[in-house]
């Protein structure tokens, strides 16, 4: 049974509230510079007159979500929930 | 060069995203072009006002020009920046109240207060550049001394042409026709000018 502490992050999928502005392209851009991030997809679920509901997952290996969530909240957005979580085991690289 | 061309590059990138976040990306270019016009138009009529009245020199018609071209910065700056200012904060405490969270620490806060000051400068500034241009004949003939005699038909002709540029710039912007909307703005020119020789004409 291997220890908590040994397992990384390598997916996350998060509900989020943003402005129209930053746009979901500049929105991806940043969080593609999250340390571990490989891999961005923002889809856009609800668009209401100020903001807008997106889909964020985020991919790549040993992600922290604390600087997820802080990128998130730089580019002026709010995590609802998160609603997936992948970890696995460290490779050996 | 390579190296100023690229920082200038990356400034107008920055600038460009500010306007993009802050919202004010089509106001800004809109509004550079009317106090561009203002600008032109004020510095027009100050030339010729003063230009016209009889024994006045090169030297006071350009001290009485960079006055005004002063004055119209400062007015496009204080005025654009206290009401942008204001629709910023109106505009980041509305998506607050959406949001629940307070935005004044993320990128579209800071891009708030960021883009109405370089809203505020743009439009200060559209009015200086165009004021200047318009006043540069006059200018030069304080170095040129023989161009003092021809300085009001070539201020004239510099302003109608400014104007056209400004016209032909909102053309280009609204996708209306260029040359259209330059001759507009440059017969609205050479309408003011031939007022103002007809009044000196009957005075």
């Amino acid at each position: 049974m291997p220890e908590r502490h040994e397992l990384v992050i390598s997916k996350i999928v998060l509900d989020v509230l943003k402005p129209h502005t930053p746009t979901i392209i500049d929105f991806a851009k940043a969080l593609s510079g999250v340390k571990g991030v490989n891999r961005v997809d923002v889809s856009i679920l609800e668009v209401d007159t100020n903001t807008e509901t997106v889909k964020l997952v985020v991919e790549g290996y040993g992600i922290s979500f604390d600087q997820v969530r802080d990128a998130v909240q730089h580019m002026g957005a709010a995590v609802h929930s998160v609603d997936q979580v992948v970890v696995e085991r460290p490779q050996q690289r | 060069m390579y190296l100023i061309i690229s920082r200038l590059r990356s400034l107008r990138q920055s600038i460009e995203t500010v306007l993009q976040y802050s919202g004010k990306g089509g106001m800004v270019r809109r509004y550079f072009i009317t106090n561009g016009f203002d600008g032109a138009m004020s510095m027009l009529g100050i030339i010729l006002g003063v230009g016209l009245f009889g024994g006045t020199g090169s030297l006071t018609v350009v001290t009485a020009g960079l006055g005004a071209a002063l004055a119209m910065f400062i007015s496009g700056f204080m005025g654009t920046y206290l009401t942008e200012t204001a629709e910023s904060r109106r505009r980041i405490k509305e998506l607050n109240e959406t949001m629940l969270v307070d935005l004044s620490s993320t990128v579209v806060g800071s891009a708030g207060r960021a883009g109405a000051l370089i809203a505020a400068l743009l439009q200060g500034l559209g009015a200086l550049i165009f004021g200047i241009a318009v006043l540069s004949p006059y200018l030069l003939s304080i170095y040129v001394r023989v161009l003092e005699q021809w300085a009001i038909p070539i201020t004239i002709g510099m302003g109608v042409m400014v104007l056209f540029i400004l016209g032909a710039s909102l053309g280009r912007l609204t996708r209306q026709g260029v040359v259209e909307t330059g001759v507009k703005t440059a017969a609205v020119g050479g309408v003011t000018a031939a007022i103002m020789l007809l009044i000196d004409m009957m005075l």
